[in-house]
C-alpha cells in the first residue's frame, strides 16, 4: 500500500495486514504447539478453539472437510499439534489459524519433524502413487540396504534362499540407527544403482522403538529412494507405523522378510508354470494336430480317395454286363432263326413230292416234257411216258388206252367245267359235249 | 503385431507372451502353419523363461565404497541360519 497522508478506513488497514499475513510462506505451511482452550463443535461441524501456552493465545478454526478425518477428539486442556496456515479473520480483525490437522502432543519433537515432512514431501509429490514403478518379477540381482548384522539380513537372505535358491544378492552394509545412518542410507542405494543387474531393492531393518526406526524418516533416505533407477521395497521392521520411507517406495512390506518374498519369486512355482506352460503348448498343438488329422483321416476314407478306380471298375463292369447281355441276345436270336430255319426245311420236305413218291406214288409225264398226265385220256395207246418213281424213272409205252378212271365229282364248279373245256379244245379241238 | 524379439526379453515379458502364446493355440482356430509358428515361439518362450530361472548365480555379495567413493564389490560368505 502506498504510503498515504491522509487516516485510512478499517477494512482497508485489515485487508493491508491480510495481504501481509498472506503472502508469508511460513504462515502458509505451519505445525503449532499448544493447549487447547475454549474448545467448541458447531452444529455445522467446523471446530472453534484456541490454542495457548504460557504467555499467548491464538484463535484457531478447524473447519467440518478436515475435522471429519480426525483420529480423536480434542478437548479443552489438550496439549496439541496443529498444522496448518494463518490468515486473518477480516470482520473481527483478529488473525487465526487455519488448522487442518491436528494431533496430540505426547510423541515430542520428533513427531512434529515427521508430520512436517511428510507434508511437505507429499506436497512435493514424491508419494504419488502414479510414480510408483512395478517389481521385476525375476530380478537379476537383488540389492539390499541394511546393517550387516542383525536379523533383518538374516531374514532376507533365508527367504529369498527359500524361493530362490539361485538368487543373487549385493548387500550394501548401512548403520541404521544413529546420526550417521541417514546419509549412509542414501549413499548406499545411490551406489547400488550402479551395479549392473541390480533390478530392484530392498531397503529397511529389523523392529525397533520409533526412535530407532527414525533413519527411515530422513529427508535424505527419502529422496535417495526416490531418485534411485530401480523399485524400491521398503521394509522397516514395524507392522503398524509408516515411516516416510514406505510412503516414498514403490512398495511398502511391513518387515524385511516380507520384502524378500516380494522381491524375488517362488523358483517352484514358477517352474510349475512353466512346466503347466509347455504341457498346453504341447497339449494344443497335439490336440490341433489331431482334429486336423482325423479330418485328413476321414477324407482319405471317402470312397473316391479309398478306392479311385472304384468308378473305373464300376464302368467296367457295366461294359461287361452290356456286351454279356449283347452276346446273349445275339445267340438268342440265331437259335431263334435257326429254329424258324429247321422248321421250315421239315415243312419243306413234308411237302417235297419225293415224299410222296417214298410213298409208292409215281409221277407219270409225256415223255419228253414236264407235262403230268393226270388222265387216261391224256395218253392213247402208244403214248412215251416217263414214270418218276421214288428210285429212278421208267421209259414207257401205253399199251392200250385207258377210262377215264377217275370218278367225277358230283357236283363241279363252273371254274372246273371251264377249266376241263378249255383243257379239251386245247387237246383236241372244239368239239360238243 | 510386431513381434518382439526373444532374446531380449524380460522373464516377465516372455512368460506373459509364452501364456499369450497357449492361449491363442488352445482356442484352435489357427491355420496348421501359423499354429507351428506360434509353438515353435512358445518353445523358444520356455526355453528363455528356464534359462532366465537359471541364470542367476547362488552369489551374496558386500558393496563397499572405497575412498573415492567408488563402489567395490566382494564375496561373502552369508549362509542360511548364520
Amino acid at each position: 500500500m502506498a504510503r498515504r497522508e491522509g487516516p485510512i478506513s478499517v477494512s482497508e488497514l485489515t485487508r493491508y495486514v491480510k495481504g501481509l499475513v498472506d503472502g508469508d510462506a511460513v504462515l502458509r505451511r505451519i505445525w503449532v504447539r499448544g493447549e487447547v482452550s475454549n474448545f467448541k463443535r458447531h452444529y455445522s461441524g467446523h471446530l472453534y478453539f484456541s490454542l495457548k501456552d504460557a504467555q499467548s493465545s491464538l484463535r484457531c478454526v478447524m473447519f467440518r472437510s478436515h475435522a471429519d478425518r480426525l483420529q480423536f477428539e480434542p478437548e479443552s486442556g489438550m496439549s496439541v499439534l496443529a498444522g496448518g496456515s494463518v490468515s486473518v479473520y477480516e470482520r473481527d480483525g483478529v488473525y487465526q489459524l487455519y488448522a487442518e490437522e491436528l494431533q496430540p502432543d505426547g510423541l515430542g519433537a520428533l513427531n512434529l519433524a515427521y508430520l512436517q515432512l511428510k507434508a511437505r514431501l507429499e506436497e512435493e509429490g514424491l508419494f504419488d502413487p502414479a510414480r510408483k514403478r512395478p517389481i521385476p518379477r525375476l530380478p537379476r540381482k537383488v540389492g539390499v540396504v541394511t546393517a550387516m548384522t542383525g536379523a533383518a539380513i538374516r531374514d532376507i537372505v533365508n527367504v529369498t534362499r527359500r524361493r530362490f535358491p539361485n538368487v543373487h544378492l549385493v548387500i550394501a552394509p548401512v548403520l541404521v540407527q544413529g546420526t550417521e545412518a541417514p546419509p549412509q542410507i542414501a549413499r548406499a542405494l545411490d551406489a547400488l544403482t550402479q551395479v549392473d543387474g541390480v533390478d530392484v531393492i530392498i531397503c529397511g531393518r529389523g523392529g525397533g522403538s520409533l526412535e530407532d526406526l527414525w533413519a527411515f524418516n530422513d529427508e535424505r533416505v527419502a529422496r535417495a529412494i526416490h531418485r534411485c533407477s530401480v523399485p524400491v521395497i521398503s521394509a522397516v521392521g514395524h507392522e503398524t507405523d509408516f515411516t516416510i520411507a514406505d510412503f516414498v517406495a514403490d512398495l511398502r512390506a511391513p518387515t524385511p522378510s516380507a520384502a524378500a518374498e516380494l522381491a524375488v519369486p517362488d523358483r517352484r512355482e514358477e517352474q510349475l508354470r512353466l512346466t503347466a506352460a509347455q504341457a498346453r503348448l504341447v497339449g494344443s498343438l497335439r490336440r490341433g494336430h489331431e482334429i486336423k488329422a482325423s479330418r485328413l483321416r476321414a477324407l482319405l476314407r471317402s470312397p473316391a480317395l479309398e478306392r479311385p478306380l472304384d468308378g473305373v471298375r464300376q464302368r467296367r463292369q457295366r461294359v461287361d454286363d452290356l456286351s454279356r447281355a449283347m452276346v446273349s441276345a445275339m445267340t438268342h436270336r440265331l437259335q431263334l432263326q435257326r429254329a424258324r430255319r429247321d422248321q421250315a426245311a421239315s415243312q419243306l420236305q413234308a411237302l417235297s413230292p419225293l415224299a410222296v413218291l417214298a410213298r409208292g406214288y409215281s409221277v407219270t409225264r409225256l415223255a419228253g416234257t414236264s407235262r403230268v398226265v393226270r388222265s387216261a385220256g391224256d395218253a392213247p395207246a402208244g403214248t412215251r411216258l416217263d414214270v418218276t418213281l421214288q428210285e429212278g424213272e421208267l421209259r414207257c409205252r401205253v399199251l392200250e388206252a385207258g377210262t377215264q378212271g377217275r370218278p367225277r365229282p358230283q357236283q363241279v364248279s363252273l371254274a372246273d367245267i371251264g377249266l376241263a373245256l378249255s383243257e379239251r379244245e386245247e387237246d383236241r379241238g372244239p368239239q360238243e359235249d | 503385431m510386431a513381434r518382439k524379439k526373444t532374446e531380449s526379453m524380460t522373464y516377465e515379458q516372455a512368460l506373459e507372451r509364452l501364456e499369450q502364446v497357449v492361449r491363442d493355440l488352445e482356442r484352435g482356430d489357427l491355420p496348421l502353419d501359423a499354429s507351428l509358428e506360434l509353438f515353435q515361439e512358445g518353445v523358444e518362450l520356455t526355453r528363455l523363461c528356464s534359462q532366465l530361472l537359471d541364470e542367476a548365480e547362488r552369489k551374496i555379495e558386500k558393496l563397499t565404497l572405497d575412498e573415492n567413493g567408488r563402489p567395490r564389490l566382494e564375496t561373502v560368505d552369508l549362509e542360511e541360519g548364520a
